[in-house]
């Protein structure tokens, strides 16, 4: 297989993708599975997304769902290549921005301006082109005069505030938003929700929410992850849809979480 | 605009080999390739150092100060009196603290070097690799300073510069990839344990006594000479002590030695870290 197989088309090609963690019961089996791990396991595993096989095109906006821990976030750091499959293809096309956590990142010392500037630059944002965008972040920002103060006197809206704002300003193609909307105001959604539209014109969009409505509202296509495996993805509503009575069907048990 | 390409197979993950351009090409690129989000978080880093402070910046200057101050008076004063005691020369200790000090903080940060860093190792494209080089160019930033300090204590002092001060880059330049090296290897390891981090901690009170900083080489009995250049560190204090404070050139067999051993070092690190770099964000 060549690595030159993705059509023009598709950015994102997913191949029975999987994802297993390593258990350890006792410390000490680390050791032991470094030393010794070539002769047996001394871990169980947990998979925490097995066999996920999806191709996304260009400019298509795919929304995840599923509850708690059944694998859309281990799904989109695979995508940024924060964490590597244990199995399976992955081929990213694409200049990936990730709003993951928003302002996980920043330094409490340091004020929004200069916790945006390194932002940008993990993202790849040339130095001059930063320093043009600035203006530019702040405006989106929006917090006026304590841009230019230290983070830790932000709260947790306002550090989501800096955090989008870098993101809007970054030459993506992919842009990953995971739950990153959650903290910020209304009227700063609003805002945000404006850019996304006006994103997917330009570029590909992965999101998740655990709000149905709104990825009945933005997405072109929805994935339902539950226990680590796609159950159903298409249209939208049909597959909120699903989810919606899922949940409403399954109690809460902590069966779905078991380690082999 | 050129898209990125990213792919990770079940070929593409075993497929990585020690090979030449692996070991000792791959490594030196990163700074290059990156060294636009280098220069940015190594100012971080630096606003970040003394921030929250009266003196901020100025403890840069001020720290190394204090120090030279402390061993003037010791070394000059005190010792002096002391009879039949050869009172070491405090130029030519402070110039050994120097170096000292500076692999002493890449052994101590190294095996934190990842936790520190989670959140952009976690959430962030951040390549990892690049957090060994801002350590130590953080680090080399401050020697930098040190050194200012010392060459203006020689000018008060001695009213000269030796000449032989000008080899400095080239001790600098091994020294530099032997501390990324040994940073990237200690950051790979503590991510898995920290035992390593409480490993170092308690035996590198130590070091300054295995390490020709009071004391030259040259004072040892000749039996034990040799042990002492076990030490990694002995001959890189010895030639940095020698060009900057005697006026002497480094013998060419010490210097290839070293520069031999700092490479080495380097690739090691740089190999042990690239290896592991896919697991380790699992893991802290």
């Amino acid at each position: 297989m060549s690595s030159s197989t993705l059509s023009d088309d598709i950015v994102i090609h997913a191949l029975n993708v999987g994802k297993a963690y390593n258990i350890y019961d006792h410390y000490e089996d680390r050791m032991k599975q470094a030393l010794f791990g070539r002769f047996r396991d001394f871990h169980r595993k947990y998979w925490a997304l097995r066999d996920v096989t999806l191709d996304i095109r260009r400019g298509e906006c795919v929304g995840f769902v599923g509850r708690n821990g059944s694998g859309k976030t281990t799904f989109l750091q695979m995508v940024c290549g924060i964490t590597a499959p244990t199995t399976g293809d992955l081929r990213v096309k694409g200049n990936v921005a990730p709003i993951l956590a928003l302002g996980a990142t920043f330094d409490l010392d340091l004020t929004g301006r200069q916790n945006a500037f390194v932002s940008g630059a993990i993202l790849g944002v040339g130095r001059k082109t930063l320093e043009a965008r600035m203006d530019a972040i702040a405006d989106f920002a929006g917090l006026g005069d304590f841009f230019d103060q230290p983070v830790k006197f932000y709260s947790s809206g306002m550090q989501a505030r800096v955090a989008f704002a870098v993101c809007t300003q970054a030459d993506a193609t992919i842009l990953v938003v995971d739950e990153a909307l959650a903290v910020g105001d209304a009227a700063f959604q609003k805002k945000c929700f404006d850019f996304i539209h006006d994103f997917r014109k330009r570029g590909t969009l992965l999101f998740v929410s655990h709000s149905t409505e709104l990825t009945r509202e933005i997405c072109d296509r929805a994935v339902f992850i539950d226990r680590g495996v796609v159950r159903m993805q298409g249209d939208p509503a049909k597959v909120c849809a699903a989810y919606e009575e899922d949940i409403l069907n399954a109690k809460d048990s902590s069966e779905r979480f078991e380690f082999v | 605009m050129q898209e990125r390409v990213y792919e990770s197979t079940s070929e593409s993950r075993k497929r990585w080999a020690l090979d030449f351009y692996n070991v000792f090409v791959a490594p030196l690129l990163i700074p290059f390739r990156y060294r636009e989000l280098l220069l940015v978080i190594l100012r971080r880093e630096l606003t970040v150092r003394f921030v929250n402070s009266l003196f901020g910046q100025a403890w840069a200057v001020m720290a190394p100060l204090v120090m030279l101050g402390i061993y003037m008076a010791t070394f000059s004063a005190a010792f002096a009196q002391a009879a039949g005691f050869q009172a070491p020369d405090a130029l030519s200790v402070f110039a050994g603290l120097i170096v000292f000090n500076l692999a002493m903080e890449i052994l101590g940060r190294g095996p934190l070097l990842m936790h520190e860093h989670l959140a952009f190792i976690k959430r962030s494209l951040f390549p990892s690799a690049l957090l060994g080089w801002i350590a130590v160019l953080r680090a080399l930033v401050y020697a930098g300073v040190a050194s200012a300090v010392l060459v203006v204590a020689l000018l008060l002092f001695r009213h000269a510069v030796p000449l032989t001060a000008l080899f400095l880059p080239f001790i600098i330049v091994p020294l530099t990839l032997f501390l990324v090296g040994l940073a990237l290897g200690l950051a790979a390891i503590g991510a898995f344990t920290r035992d390593l981090a409480y490993l170092v901690v308690s035996f590198s009170p130590i070091l300054i006594f295995v390490t020709p900083v009071f004391y030259t080489v040259q004072q040892l009995p000749a039996n034990v000479r040799m042990l002492a250049y076990l030490n990694p560190l002995t001959p890189v204090v010895e030639m940095v002590r020698d060009t900057m404070v005697f006026g002497l050139m480094p013998s060419p067999w010490l210097y290839g030695v070293s520069a031999l051993g700092a490479l080495l070092v380097f690739a090691g690190g740089n190999v042990i870290f690239s290896r592991y770099k896919d697991v380790l964000v699992d893991v802290i």
